[in-house]
């Protein structure tokens, strides 16, 4: 591969790091399982850092719980009995220890503002935040892949447009799209809803309907991610020595490139795709609040202005640990995709 | 070259997007989300932090409460109290100190419960255990029950307000099951007020949204007009706004930059006084800022301030200039006691001996009350800077009370609630006020409210009316523009009058 390093979209361009990474350790049955028992090990000291840095993180923010429930009336005697009784007058280091000391048994507890569990909060909340993750991706990977190959394929006039296309979307702030989208086809077509979220469980067709508008905004910049890499990597593979040759052989066109061309392309493809999951986690922080969806990112914000430290320090452990799923799926991926790899 | 496996692809994509797009496109007309008169969708900019009214703040949040917890007494727009669940009241000899009142019969809580002096008793005292922002805006020394029916209070400082406090104000009169409040933890969780609405939990996200089914124990089934109301918190303007306009809320609270939009898509606007942006002068005893305790200084600060432009840009028709912050008891030929005049405030100032003027730090909250607190106190210190009065601005973020609190600053410009008069004295004037770091006081007004506070009727009006004319003259604020908020209401709904303190309007009307 001739890309060494990553580009202006952030798309990593190299699969020499991974690759090296999953030459060590191979995709056998035994390799696999390895594999998910070395990162289930750093995963708890980096679940430690990170609650405990978040934890800190949240002390030092301006204000507490106490005085954003008390308001202005409350007396300083009030004031000082809530710190108390939430415990906010012990010292940051014992906070941390009692919150942890619950949490490794699963004990979240409960928000300081709503008195709700956290745990069931964040429950309620996941399946709206993953179906806005998981549609994203697959808009990504569908419109990402296609258009990438369409472009490196066809190359001249429709090529540059689909590239100037793709930068432009990436390019775009997330809930400024959003806002566009919802004054077209909420506001004017009367298409789609202009915020809230319907459950699956409830009706398959409004649920998908009230997704259309936050994934299509919210998918934008991974699907012009996904294609640029795509197109790179396509084009790269189709001037290789081996294409030439196959070429020379007489193998198809189509043949070249979709059984040859894009199954080695895959690769940075896929962890293009893990580096936009876990943006798009991020991205949900904004969307979630441009069409008022009841996801972990308008949770987030709530509690984090309401200074709930249970329910931020939850979330937040929640993200860490999906940005660990992801990191694992995208190596157990790559090394499924190039069985040469991992056979080296 | 073969295309066909790339117009798949290509084809798959596009479907992806667009099926659910066909299936929406058929239901074209009556748009995603026209209601029905059966059903009431409110948008709410801030929603309930907690559902028990005793933890709970006041404002918005009031709006949903409103369907859910009749109050023992319905404040009205004229900023009086009527009977609610209650039949008789009266205070009790002279002195405002003792309070009785007699509740209607044969009303029941949401859960089935029935009201009575007990139930009364058992929500007076948990409310003011609680931690909750308006504890301490009445201190009752004992709750007796008289009978089945009837309530007495005996307070511990006499208070001539009580109706008003056990309204929809501030919550205590938002009266909850004696079995919710012997479980706390459900009170947070659910609704059980008396009202002709009950929250479904299970149909409601806490934060996100609420859902609210009629309550099959309300006292007049016949008044309960809507067969499902659900309360969207949308804290994203331009989302409101888009919401109003894509016909998927029916009433909500917009603000003045989203109004004129919402109005141009049909949306009927209303607007009443919500609040008065202002400069309190929390150092006006001079204690680190000596120039604040004369008080032609604190007049020279009033007269310095261009309020009409300021208003214009800011809140344009929802709100105008005043001079005083107080709604009741006022005197009309005050609103207007501090014209912009810089050459009065010079020779004010000069006249108090500072006549190269002065420098002070001032707080404002920042983005916590919308976009417009750090503009206005910008604006505001650029009049200043005209009288030679140099400001020092700083935002509060999330920690706005805690700055005010921390002696650092001067003076803050804020929106404190509008409330009674004496509630007020409370919160700002009183020396141990919870907003008066410097314990700034002033004796003739501290004597006037003793006397308003054991007064009665006519007496009280008369006492409370001669302490807001003295504040406006002594000036302990800097008062720049009232500001309402404007509500967008769809053309079917009828019922929303125009409410007073707060947000309020939206209440009893629902069952009309």
């Amino acid at each position: 591969m001739a890309n060494s390093s990553v580009d202006a979209m952030g798309a990593p361009l190299t699969r020499s790091r991974r690759g090296r990474a999953i030459r060590r350790r191979g995709t056998g049955g035994g390799r696999l399982t390895s594999l998910l028992g070395h990162r289930m090990l750093t995963a708890v000291p980096l679940l430690l850092v990170v609650s405990s840095f978040n934890f800190l993180l949240l002390s030092l923010t301006p204000g507490d719980a106490a005085r954003q429930i008390l308001g202005a009336r409350g007396t300083p005697d009030q004031y000082e009995a809530l710190r108390r009784q939430l415990g906010l007058d012990l010292p940051v280091h014992e906070q941390y220890w009692h919150w942890l000391s619950h949490a490794v048994s699963g004990d979240f507890g409960d928000s300081i503002t709503n008195g709700s569990p956290v745990l069931e909060s964040i429950v309620s909340r996941v399946p709206v935040t993953m179906s806005l993750i998981g549609c994203s991706l697959l808009v990504s990977v569908v419109a990402g892949v296609s258009l990438g190959v369409f472009s490196a394929v066809r190359g001249g006039v429709i090529g540059r447009a689909v590239d100037a296309l793709a930068l432009l979307s990436w390019a775009l702030p997330v809930f400024w799209v959003g806002s566009v989208l919802v004054v077209v086809f909420a506001v004017k077509l009367e298409w789609f809803p202009a915020l809230g979220y319907v459950p699956f469980t409830e009706s398959p067709q409004d649920w998908a309907r009230s997704l259309v508008l936050p994934v299509t905004a919210l998918s934008l910049g991974s699907v012009a991610a996904v294609l640029k890499q795509t197109r790179e990597s396509v084009l790269d593979v189709l001037g290789s020595e081996y294409i030439r040759m196959a070429a020379a052989n007489g193998v198809s066109r189509s043949s070249l490139i979709y059984r040859h061309a894009l199954k080695n392309a895959a690769i940075p493809v896929v962890t293009v795709l893990g580096i936009q999951t876990v943006g798009l986690l991020g991205g949900t922080v904004l969307i979630e609040n441009v069409f008022s969806v009841p996801g972990l990112g308008s949770l987030v914000v709530g509690s984090a202005l309401a200074h709930d430290i249970p329910t931020v320090q939850a979330v937040a452990v929640f993200f860490t640990v999906m940005v660990i799923v992801v990191n694992l799926a995208v190596d157990v991926a790559y090394g499924l995709l190039n069985p040469r790899v991992s056979a080296a | 070259m073969n295309r066909k496996p790339l117009i798949a692809l290509l084809a798959a994509s596009a479907l992806a997007l667009g099926t659910t797009a066909c299936g929406a496109g058929s239901q074209q007309g009556d748009g995603p989300a026209r209601t029905s008169a059966n059903e009431l969708r409110i948008g709410l900019s801030a929603g309930p932090a907690t559902l028990d009214p005793a933890k709970d703040g006041a404002g918005l949040q009031n709006v949903m409460r409103s369907l859910t917890n009749e109050s023992l007494f319905h404040m009205n727009a004229d900023y009086t109290a009527s009977p609610g669940l209650v039949s008789d009241y009266e205070y009790v000899g002279k002195g405002n100190k003792v309070f009785e009142f007699t509740l209607k019969k044969g009303i029941r809580f949401t859960d089935g419960s029935p009201l009575n002096a007990a139930a009364v008793k058992t929500w007076l005292d948990y409310f003011a255990k609680q931690p909750g922002p308006f504890a301490s805006s009445l201190s009752i020394g004992s709750v007796e029950t008289k009978g089945e029916y009837t309530v007495r209070l005996n307070l511990a400082s006499p208070c001539p307000i009580v109706p008003l406090i056990l309204s929809q104000y501030a919550n205590r009169g938002a009266i909850s099951s004696p079995k919710s409040v012997a479980d706390p933890g459900s009170l947070a969780k659910g609704t059980y007020g008396v009202g002709p609405y009950v929250l479904d939990a299970a149909d409601s996200v806490v934060g996100d949204h609420y859902t609210l089914v009629p309550s099959k124990y309300y006292h007049d089934p016949s008044k309960v007009r809507f067969k499902k109301v659900t309360v969207r918190i949308i804290s994203n303007p331009s989302s409101m706004l888009r919401a109003f306009q894509s016909g998927q809320i029916d009433f909500g609270n917009l603000d003045p930059s989203t109004a004129p939009a919402a109005k141009k898509a049909g949306v009927k606007v209303m607007h009443w006084r919500s609040g008065t942006v202002l400069v309190t002068l929390l150092d006006r005893n001079g204690t680190a800022t000596k120039p604040l305790a004369d008080v032609r200084v604190r007049q020279a600060l009033n007269y310095a301030v261009d309020r009409e432009p300021i208003t214009k840009a800011l809140v344009g028709e929802y709100g105008r200039p005043t001079s005083q912050y107080q709604t009741e008891f006022t005197d009309p030929a005050l609103e207007d006691r501090y014209p912009y005049d810089p050459k009065k405030a010079k020779a004010l100032l000069a006249q108090a001996g500072y006549p190269d003027g002065f420098s002070m730090d001032v707080l404002d909250p920042g983005a916590m009350v919308g976009n417009w607190g750090d503009l206005t106190m910008q604006s505001v210190a650029q009049d200043w800077e005209k009288i030679g009065v140099h400001v020092k601005v700083a935002q509060a973020t999330t920690d706005f009370v805690q700055q005010a609190l921390s002696k650092k600053f001067a003076a803050v410009e804020w929106t404190p609630d509008i409330s009674p008069t004496s509630l007020t004295y409370s919160l700002l004037y009183a020396p141990k006020a919870s907003i008066n770091p410097f314990g700034a006081s002033d004796a003739k007004i501290d004597a006037l409210y003793r006397q308003g506070q054991t007064a009665q009727g006519d007496e009280t009006a008369k006492t409370f009316r001669k302490l807001n004319s003295m504040v406006t003259e002594q000036a302990p604020n800097v008062p720049i523009y009232e500001y309402n908020i404007p509500w967008g209401m769809n053309e079917h709904l009828t019922g929303v009058e125009k409410g007073s303190w707060m947000v309020f309007g939206a209440d009893l009307g629902w069952k009309g």
